[in-house]
């Protein structure tokens, strides 16, 4: 590997993602127009000037619903992978550390949440606890449990061999404590990238879930519904389904930019 | 031996960067010649081998000439290149597992190569393959075996016979049985000598092990630091070695006995010392379970450890010694009860260790401390050395002050011969034999009674080999340890121990003092062990 290369991916990938996470954390203080404010005489109006992205059939300001959608996503995308990672890893800590039956059983366990469609499992929640974001949170993470424990195993299970688990077994310590100080701190950049990989899934899941209506409810914006309302005008107002497509793919195409450069730079490290 | 030239080496030269690899090396090797390419892991040995081959890595500089057969092979396009590999060069690696495709068939893999330089038909080159096979002793194995169902050293022969198929007349193999047991290696170097006699070809024997030299080569040239430091005939050089350096390696590799006191050649075999026994360890197995290969009948286990029994006196070193599979790990994991054993009992300090727990436990576990081989993953790469030797404080009832564990960490890097302010560094930023030395300062901190040695030299090279061990002998001595010293290695066995036992499928076969059992071995496996060793001449 040659150390003096740009790590372009890395480098773009960091960039897109700060410009939506900026956006996001923006909107929380200050969008150009209220994006819950209904205004019929502007209604459908082309980007221009005065909206820079238009407004929609309802005379909303479409950049500011993208800035606040953008909140929705970003919020519900990191909070169901901090549900994956607090649950997920120390389920794959304990099962590489027990291996046996226990393994087994957290690893069988892990197959049954795998085995329905994410989106499917997310409608199920959400059909059953009613919609709303906190409800897409919850169906998202727990689709994120297994993706965690298997990755968290994996890493695991090949740190374990490394002769330094003896050492500090021959130090007296006990698997939790091994597994505390020495095995996860050594999977940490492998768990980033994870992280980085799943959040751009939440991302995709979370338009998925708001354009079927069972994430973030009105009026709360979210580009899953935004694509949905466009859906009708799409003759009529082509760029109303343009900007919050353009959003989503981009964001992820961002994430996914990161999170490649984020394990090139790791494994160059390794 | 005839005196064509096979190859001249003139002036090669091998740069990173600013940093040069290798420099200004000169060789000349005619056809059934061997030549022993002789220095320390760094030394730049591998590169000037690769060099010739031009298969060094992208970013490397080459420059000097390479003639073969009068043919200039630094002037040759990478395609000219190709053609010559293989066909008129012939190379064999250190790893023989790495060295093959581990999912094709060796008879295919050995074809390959056939068939890469030869345009014949498949049958063809399979009947070539085997012809190849058989050459190298393998005439029981068929094509068809993968390589993960072949031995070492059998995977070596595989890696041979590819290398040898097209009969080049040259042959480079670099470490070829370092990373094989002693009576393999044996096996291997003998094959290789067969090879270069009856096949009259060229051999590049690229090794840190001047016995393998001493026992195959007919020249020998000695590299240190990138530059050729002496060149000549084995045995001027392993007689009057005219250079500082080459008469190092040959004090490192000759590897005096250590210990204080020779004990007298007389003693009552196997009689046990008279102070007592600190370890004491009775018959211990360790069984893994194996795969069912039926739905109704269990598959019996496998037995690595079969009831062996062994003790350590205080003050004593203990060698454990056998190939690798007899069961050496197994056994040390179980005496430190690492791993669950099967049957048996250790007891340490006259207390019984196995079944220990709590306070107990922790108590007796600071008596008996532990250094493994790969001084690269011995130790968390994320923690300093200051964290790291204090690991095993954890093991005291009351945790010193944070003063107190420096205080007693920098003593312990300063008793192996390192420096205090060490303590803030990675281990990355250490060497294998500074790292080695880290494991030891982490052993000495609980002032254990007994450390157990798992191959803790046998990753290193001959010259810090000889340093690590005389410092445990002096480290020994000063602090009254015991040792219990496991390796395949028979010298390192022979340096360090006051007694020994020999190893062999789970079994110890034969124990007693340590120059009574090299002088007189009674077991057949410790005779065919001792055998053989390669030996250097003595002067």
């Amino acid at each position: 590997m040659n150390g003096s290369r740009r790590n372009v991916s890395l480098m773009s990938g960091a960039a897109i993602t700060a410009v939506f996470v900026g956006m996001a954390a923006l909107a929380q203080f200050w969008t150009p127009f209220d994006p819950r404010a209904l205004s019929i005489i502007d209604k459908l109006q082309p980007p221009g000037a005065h909206h820079w992205f238009g407004t929609d059939q309802l005379g909303r300001d479409v950049l500011s619903m993208i800035m606040l959608g953008a909140q929705t996503s970003v919020g519900v995308a990191l909070l169901s992978v901090v549900i994956g990672v607090f649950l997920g890893v120390p389920v794959g800590l304990i099962a590489a550390a027990r291996r046996g039956a226990i393994d087994e059983l957290l690893m069988r366990g892990n197959d049954l949440i795998f085995a329905f469609p994410a989106l499917l499992l997310a409608i199920l929640i959400t059909a059953v606890f009613g919609p709303g974001a906190i409800n897409a949170i919850i169906a998202i993470g727990i689709f994120n449990i297994p993706v965690f424990a298997r990755v968290t195993r994996a890493g695991a299970l090949q740190q374990w061999t490394r002769d330094y688990t003896l050492a500090a077994r021959v130090a007296g310590k006990g698997w939790v404590r091994i597994s505390c100080e020495h095995i996860l701190p050594n999977l940490v950049a492998l768990l980033v990238v994870q992280g980085t990989i799943q959040f751009s899934l939440g991302v995709i899941a979370e338009a998925g879930l708001s354009y079927v209506g069972l994430s973030a409810q009105p009026p709360t914006p979210s580009w899953g519904r935004m694509l949905n309302e466009a859906q009708t005008l799409t003759a009529l107002a082509p760029y109303l389904a343009l900007f919050p497509g353009v959003a989503v793919a981009l964001f992820v195409l961002g994430l996914n930019l990161l999170g490649e450069g984020l394990r090139r730079r790791a494994g160059r490290a390794a | 031996m005839n005196d064509a030239k096979l190859l001249e080496v003139i002036g090669l030269n091998v740069a990173f960067g600013a940093a040069h690899a290798v420099k200004n090396v000169s060789l000349e090797l005619c056809s059934g010649e061997i030549l022993g390419l002789v220095g320390a892991s760094g030394s730049g040995k591998t590169m000037t081998a690769l060099g010739i081959m031009r298969l060094l890595p992208q970013d490397a500089a080459l420059s000097g000439v390479v003639r073969m057969n009068g043919e200039d092979l630094i002037a040759k396009t990478e395609a000219q290149l190709q053609a010559i590999r293989g066909r008129d060069v012939g190379m064999v690696f250190q790893e023989p597992m790495s060295a093959l495709n581990p999912l094709m068939h060796i008879g295919g893999q050995v074809a390959e190569t056939v068939r890469l330089h030869r345009n014949v038909p498949r049958n063809e080159a399979h009947r070539a393959a085997r012809q190849a096979l058989d050459d190298v002793g393998l005439e029981q194995l068929g094509l068809d075996r993968l390589p993960y169902e072949l031995s070492g050293g059998q995977r070596q022969r595989v890696a041979i016979a590819m290398a040898v198929a097209m009969s080049p007349r040259l042959l480079i193999a670099d470490e070829p049985t370092t990373a094989l047991d002693v009576i393999t290696q044996a096996q291997i170097l003998l094959l290789l000598q067969h090879l270069v006699r009856t096949r009259n070809m060229g051999l590049i024997l690229v090794t840190h092990d001047l016995a393998v030299v001493a026992q195959l080569a007919d020249r020998a040239a000695v590299m240190c630091q990138g530059e050729i430091v002496e060149q000549g005939a084995v045995d001027d050089i392993l007689k009057r070695p005219r250079h500082a350096y080459t008469a190092a390696l040959l004090r490192a590799a000759r590897l005096e006995p250590k210990r204080a006191a020779p004990l007298p050649l007389d003693a009552a075999p196997a009689a046990p010392p008279s102070t007592p026994a600190v370890l004491e360890v009775r018959g211990i197995v360790r069984e893994y379970p194996r795969k069912r290969n039926s739905l109704w009948h269990s598959t019996p286990p496998l037995v690595a450890v079969d009831g062996v029994s062994l003790s350590v006196h205080a003050g004593e070193t203990v060698g454990l010694v056998g190939e690798s599979g007899s069961g050496k790990s197994s056994l040390l994991r179980a005496i430190l009860a690492l791993e669950k054993s099967q049957g048996g009992e250790v007891s340490l300090l006259g207390e019984s260790f196995l079944g220990a727990t709590g306070a107990t436990m922790s108590r007796l576990r600071r008596a008996i401390q532990a250094v493994f081989q790969d001084p690269y993953g011995s130790f968390d790469p994320k923690w300093t050395v200051q964290r790291l030797i204090g690991e095993p404080f954890f093991l005291l009832a009351a945790p010193p002050t944070a003063a107190e564990r420096r205080r007693r960490v920098a003593m312990a890097l300063e008793q192996v011969g390192l420096s205090a302010s060490d303590a803030q560094r990675l281990p990355r930023e250490f060497s294998g034999g500074e790292r080695q030395r880290i494991a030891i300062a982490r052993a000495l901190v609980t002032e254990p009674a007994v450390i157990a040695f798992d191959e803790a030299v046998s990753a290193l090279d001959v010259l810090i080999r000889e340093q690590v061990l005389s410092l445990l002998a002096e480290l020994a001595q000063r602090l009254k340890l015991s040792y219990l010293f496991v390796s395949h290695d028979l010298q390192v066995i022979r340096a360090i121990a006051d007694r020994i036992y020999v190893m062999q499928r789970g079994r110890i076969v034969e124990e007693g003092p340590a120059e009574a059992v090299f002088a007189s071995p009674r077991h057949a496996y410790t005779q065919s062990l001792i055998a053989a060793t390669p030996k250097l001449p003595v002067t």
